[in-house]
C-alpha cells in the first residue's frame, strides 16, 4: 500500500510539474500572491505555545463558520477563543472552518480527500449515521475507558449520554452534551383578547374553534376593522395542532413521525391524522386562519402577524423573547400566556419539549492520535473550557455576581468579542446556573415577561400525564436504512401535499376519509410496510435499551435536581 | 416617422407589456432596498413593503461593522478582476484560431472541444486533481479549472468567423503580422463580443459560490457569495425542530442585516450593466467594405 502510495504521490508530482510549467506565465503573479497567505496560515495552527515543555499532540477539529466574526476580531480559525484554547488546551488545535449552511458537502470533500478533521462537529444526526455506515468514525470505548476523565464522569452523571451515542453495532461512536429538558414549542395566546371578549382559555378542540373564531370576528384589537386573524395554521401552530391529537405526523417541518404505542406494540397511525387534519380543514373553512398558510412554510409570515398584534393564537418555537418584545412596542397592553394543548378523544398531549442530549461530536476513524483528541473532548467539556467559551474572562467579560453567576460587564463589547464563538461549545452542557432564559443575570422587563411565560409552559407542557407524541423524540429514534429513508421521505411528501390540499379544499369529513384512504393506498404501493416494521422490530429489540419518553422525563427529573 | 394605425396599437402593446415585466423584476429588488433601510421593529412585523419605514441605516452600520463583508468584499472583486484577465486572454487565444480558415484541422479540434460540454468528471474527481495540483486554498483553484467556458469560447469563434475576411486580406497586403491583425484589427471590431464574454465571465466570478466553499478553507478567503449566503440559511436552523436553543438563535442574521449584504452584493453586477452597454451596440463594422 505504501508503494501504491509513494507512486500516487510521485506521478501527482510529475503532473503538477506539467501543469505548473505550462501555467508558469500565465499564473506567476496571482499565485505567487495567494501562497504566501495560505503558508501564513497554516503557520498559525502550529504556533500554538507548549507551556510545559514536554511534547503535545496536534490535532485538527472542526468549526462552523456562520460569516458572523467581526473583522476586528480575526477569522473563525484564528481568533482571541482559538489562540486561548491553543494556550490554555492540552494539545495543539487546527480549526478546520466549515461553512455552517453548507457543511455536508464541505465534510464530503475533505473526507473524500484524506482532509477530513480529526475531531468532527456536526448537528445533522443523519449525516452521523452516514459517516458510521461509511466506517468513517472511530469506535470511541476503549479510548473513553483508558483515557478519558472529564468525559467520563459525563457519561457516569448521564447515562443517556452513552446511550445516545452508541451505533447498531453496540459500540460507541458520537460524543454530546446533556440540556436541560425545556418547552421548544409554545402555544401562545393573546390574554387581553379573551379577557375583552370574556372568554376562558379553550381546552377543547371545540372551545378553540369557538374562541379562534370570536378573536376573527369580533374586533378583539377594537380599530374597527376586521383584520384579525384567530389562530396560526402554519409551522409550529400547524404542528402544535398536530401534536395536539397525539400524531407526530406533521405537515411542516422536517418530522414526519406517525408510529405510536398501542399495547406496547408499533402502530401506524392513521385515525389521529384523519382528527387532526378534520379539525384544520374545520379552522380553515371557519376562515379564521391565514388563507395562505400552506405557503408560510417556516411560518415567517404568522409570525409578523403575531408581532403586528393581529394574531390570536400563535405557534412560538423557543423562548422568542425579540417577537414578544416587538409585539410588546406594536401593542404595549398585549398579554401574552402559554396554554395547555387541549384536551381531544385521544388524550391530552403537550408540544414537542427540547432534547435533553444532542451528539454533536465524532472523532474521524483516521485519526493519527486518537488520545490527543479524547483529551481535546475533556477539555472541551471542562469547566474552565465551557465557562470561559460561554462567558469569556473573568474580569474582562464578566463578573460574578454573589450567588456564582457570570454577568456581563458590558453587553455589547461581548456582543463584537464573544457571540461568534458559540459554536466552539458543542459539548457544552446547556445546564445550570448559567444557562437559560430564568438564569439571566438581570433580565429585561420583557425577558422578566416571558420568564413568567416560560413557567407557564414548564408547568402546562413538561408534565409526564400529558406526554409528547410518539415513541419517543425523533433524535432518538433509529436511523432508516438509506433505502427506507429514500421510500419514506418520498411517500411522506406526496402524502404532506394532500394533506394540505385536504384542509384547504373543503368538503367536510368526506373529503378526509378519502385523504386517508388516498394516503394510505400511496403508503403502502410504496412500500411503507416495510418502514413500519423497521421501527416495530427495532422497538421489540431496543425497548430495554433506547431512550424512550419515559426516560426523557426522567432525566429531565434529574436535570432539575442537578441545577 | 408616421405609423399606421396597426403599427399604433403594436407599440402601445409592446411598451405596456414591457413595462409591466419590467416592474415585475424591479419590485422583489425595491423590497430588499426596503427592508434593508427600515428600523429592526417595522422589519420584524412585516410593516414594510415596497417603501422602507423608519428609516436607518443601522442594517448597513452592523453589517460593516460585525461582519467580515468588507474583506468579502475585496475578495470578490480580486476573483473577478484576475479570472476575467485571464479568462479573456485564454478564450481570445482559442477562439481566433479556430475561426481562421486556413488553420487545418480546426474542424477537429472545435468537435474535440465541444465534447468536453457533454461530460464532466465529477465533483470528487475534480477535487482530487485540483489538490494534486497543490491549488486548493488557493485562488487558482477558482481560476484554472473555469478558465475557459466552450460556450463562451464558442460565440466568440461564430463572431470572429463574421469578420469579413476582406478586411484580414486587407491588413495583411499592407503588411501586418498576426498578432497586430489580432490586436489591432480583430479585436477592436470584436468589442461588442468581448464585453459579452466579459460580462459572463464576470457574472460567473463574482457568482462563484459552490468552487469557493469545496476549494477554499481559510475564512480570511472566502468570497462575498459564500458570506451572504451562510446569512439567508441563517433563517433554516429555524426549522429543524428540535436542535435550536437560545444559542443558536443569537446566531441568527437579521431580516434588514440579511438584505443589506444582499444589496451589497447585487450592487456592483447593476452598475456594470450600463457601462458595458455602449459597447453591445453592434454594427462598427457596416460599412467597412464596399461592394
Amino acid at each position: 500500500m505504501t508503494r501504491k502510495r509513494l507512486s500516487a504521490v510521485r506521478s501527482a508530482a510529475q503532473a503538477r510539474k506539467a501543469v505548473y510549467a505550462a501555467l508558469a506565465v500565465t499564473f506567476a503573479l496571482t499565485t505567487a500572491g495567494c501562497n504566501g497567505g495560505g503558508n501564513a496560515t497554516n503557520a498559525e495552527g502550529g504556533a500554538g505555545t507548549s507551556a510545559s515543555g514536554e511534547s503535545r499532540g496536534s490535532i485538527t477539529v472542526s468549526l462552523y463558520d456562520r460569516g458572523t466574526v467581526p473583522s476586528s476580531e480575526g477569522t473563525m480559525d484564528n481568533n482571541r477563543w482559538t489562540k486561548w484554547v491553543n494556550e490554555n488546551g492540552p494539545v495543539n488545535v487546527k480549526y478546520v472552518t466549515v461553512p455552517r449552511f453548507e457543511s455536508l458537502q464541505k465534510f464530503n470533500v475533505l473526507f473524500a480527500s484524506r482532509q477530513a478533521p480529526d475531531l468532527i462537529f456536526e448537528y445533522d444526526t443523519a449525516y452521523q449515521g452516514q459517516l458510521y455506515n461509511q466506517k468513517q468514525l472511530l469506535p470511541l470505548d476503549d479510548l473513553i475507558a483508558q483515557h478519558s476523565t472529564e468525559y467520563k464522569a459525563m457519561l457516569d452523571k448521564y447515562p443517556a449520554l452513552k446511550k445516545a451515542g452508541m451505533m447498531e453495532d453496540g459500540k460507541t461512536y458520537l460524543v454530546g452534551r446533556a440540556m436541560a429538558l425545556a418547552p421548544q414549542h409554545y402555544l401562545l395566546i393573546r390574554k387581553d383578547w379573551l379577557d375583552k371578549l370574556g372568554l376562558d382559555v379553550p381546552t377543547t378542540p371545540e372551545e378553540f374553534l369557538a374562541v379562534a373564531e370570536a378573536f376573527t370576528q369580533q374586533d378583539p384589537d377594537g380599530d374597527g376593522q376586521a383584520n384579525t386573524e384567530g389562530t396560526g395554521l402554519s409551522f409550529v401552530a400547524g404542528i402544535i395542532l398536530n401534536n395536539m391529537y397525539g400524531t407526530g405526523f406533521t405537515l411542516f417541518g422536517e418530522d414526519q413521525i406517525p408510529w405510536v404505542l398501542e399495547n406496547d406494540q408499533v402502530v401506524h397511525d392513521w385515525d389521529r391524522i384523519r382528527a387532526s387534519i378534520a379539525f384544520q380543514q374545520q379552522l380553515y373553512d371557519a376562515g379564521v386562519a391565514d388563507k395562505d398558510f400552506v405557503t408560510d412554510k417556516n411560518g415567517e409570515k404568522q409570525k409578523q402577524t403575531w408581532i403586528s398584534g393581529k394574531l390570536g393564537i400563535y405557534g412560538s418555537n423557543g423562548a422568542d423573547v425579540g417577537s414578544y418584545e416587538a409585539l410588546k412596542q406594536n401593542v404595549p397592553d398585549a398579554e401574552v400566556i402559554a396554554i395547555a394543548l387541549p384536551t381531544t378523544e385521544f388524550g391530552s398531549y403537550s408540544p414537542t419539549l427540547s432534547s435533553p442530549v444532542q451528539m454533536t461530536g465524532m472523532v474521524n476513524a483516521a485519526a493519527k492520535d486518537p488520545e490527543a483528541v479524547m483529551s481535546m473532548i475533556d477539555f472541551m467539556v471542562s469547566d474552565e473550557y465551557t465557562n470561559t467559551i460561554q462567558n469569556g474572562i473573568e474580569g474582562v467579560n464578566y463578573e460574578l455576581t454573589p450567588d456564582g453567576r457570570a454577568k456581563a460587564i458590558d453587553p455589547e463589547k461581548n456582543k463584537t468579542e464573544l457571540e461568534y464563538n458559540r459554536d466552539m461549545s458543542m459539548l457544552t452542557p446547556l445546564i445550570g446556573k448559567n444557562y437559560g432564559l430564568k438564569n439571566k443575570v438581570d433580565p429585561t422587563p420583557a425577558e422578566q415577561d416571558y420568564i413568567k411565560i416560560y413557567d407557564e409552559a414548564v408547568k402546562a407542557y413538561m408534565d409526564p400525564s400529558r406526554p409528547m407524541v410518539g415513541i419517543t423524540q425523533r433524535a432518538y429514534l433509529p436511523l432508516l436504512p438509506q433505502n427506507l429513508a429514500t421510500l419514506n421521505t418520498n411517500a411522506n411528501k406526496t402524502i404532506l401535499d394532500m394533506a394540505m390540499q385536504t384542509i384547504v379544499g373543503g368538503g367536510g369529513p368526506a373529503a378526509v376519509d378519502q385523504f386517508i384512504a388516498d394516503a394510505q393506498a400511496i403508503w403502502d404501493k410504496a412500500g411503507g410496510a416495510q418502514v413500519d416494521e423497521f421501527y416495530a422490530n427495532w422497538y421489540a429489540e431496543h425497548k430495554d435499551d433506547a431512550i424512550l419518553m419515559d426516560d426523557i422525563y426522567e432525566m429531565g427529573e434529574q436535570m432539575k435536581q442537578d441545577e | 416617422m408616421k405609423f399606421t394605425k396597426g403599427e399604433r396599437t403594436f407599440y402601445v402593446f409592446n411598451y405596456v407589456l414591457l413595462t409591466l415585466a419590467g416592474t415585475l423584476c424591479l419590485l422583489p429588488l425595491l423590497h430588499l432596498a426596503s427592508l434593508s433601510l427600515s428600523g429592526k421593529n417595522a422589519v420584524l412585523s412585516g410593516f414594510v413593503s415596497l417603501w422602507p419605514q423608519e428609516i436607518t441605516f443601522e442594517s448597513y452600520k452592523l453589517l460593516f461593522e460585525g461582519t467580515p463583508i468588507l474583506r468579502s468584499l475585496g475578495n470578490s472583486v480580486l476573483i473577478t478582476l484576475v479570472g476575467v484577465a485571464l479568462s479573456m486572454v485564454v478564450t481570445v487565444c482559442a477562439a481566433y484560431p479556430l475561426a481562421r480558415r486556413e488553420f487545418y484541422g480546426r474542424r477537429w479540434i472545435s468537435l474535440a472541444i465541444v465534447f468536453t460540454m457533454l461530460f464532466t468528471g465529477g465533483l470528487i474527481p475534480t477535487y482530487l486533481v485540483v489538490s494534486s495540483l497543490g491549488l486548493v486554498n488557493n485562488y487558482g483553484s477558482l481560476w484554472l479549472p473555469a478558465l475557459v467556458s466552450t460556450y463562451n469560447m464558442m460565440i466568440m469563434r461564430s463572431f470572429f468567423e463574421n469578420i469579413p475576411e476582406e478586411l484580414v486580406e486587407a491588413a495583411r497586403i499592407d503588411g501586418s503580422g498576426e498578432w497586430r491583425l489580432l490586436l489591432r484589427i480583430v479585436l477592436p471590431l470584436s468589442l461588442p463580443v468581448l464585453a459579452t464574454i466579459g460580462l459572463f465571465y464576470a457574472v460567473y466570478y463574482w457568482n462563484s459560490f459552490f468552487n469557493v466553499m469545496i476549494y477554499i478553507n481559510s475564512p480570511e478567503k472566502l468570497n462575498l457569495t459564500v458570506l451572504i449566503q451562510q446569512m439567508v440559511r441563517s433563517q433554516s436552523v429555524l426549522q429543524e425542530i428540535n436542535t435550536m436553543d437560545t444559542q443558536q438563535v443569537t446566531n441568527i442574521t437579521p431580516e434588514g442585516i440579511k438584505a443589506a449584504g444582499i444589496m451589497v452584493m447585487i450592487l456592483p453586477m447593476l452598475a456594470l450593466y450600463p457601462l458595458l452597454q455602449k459597447y453591445f451596440v453592434k454594427g462598427v463594422t457596416l460599412g467597412a467594405i464596399k461592394g
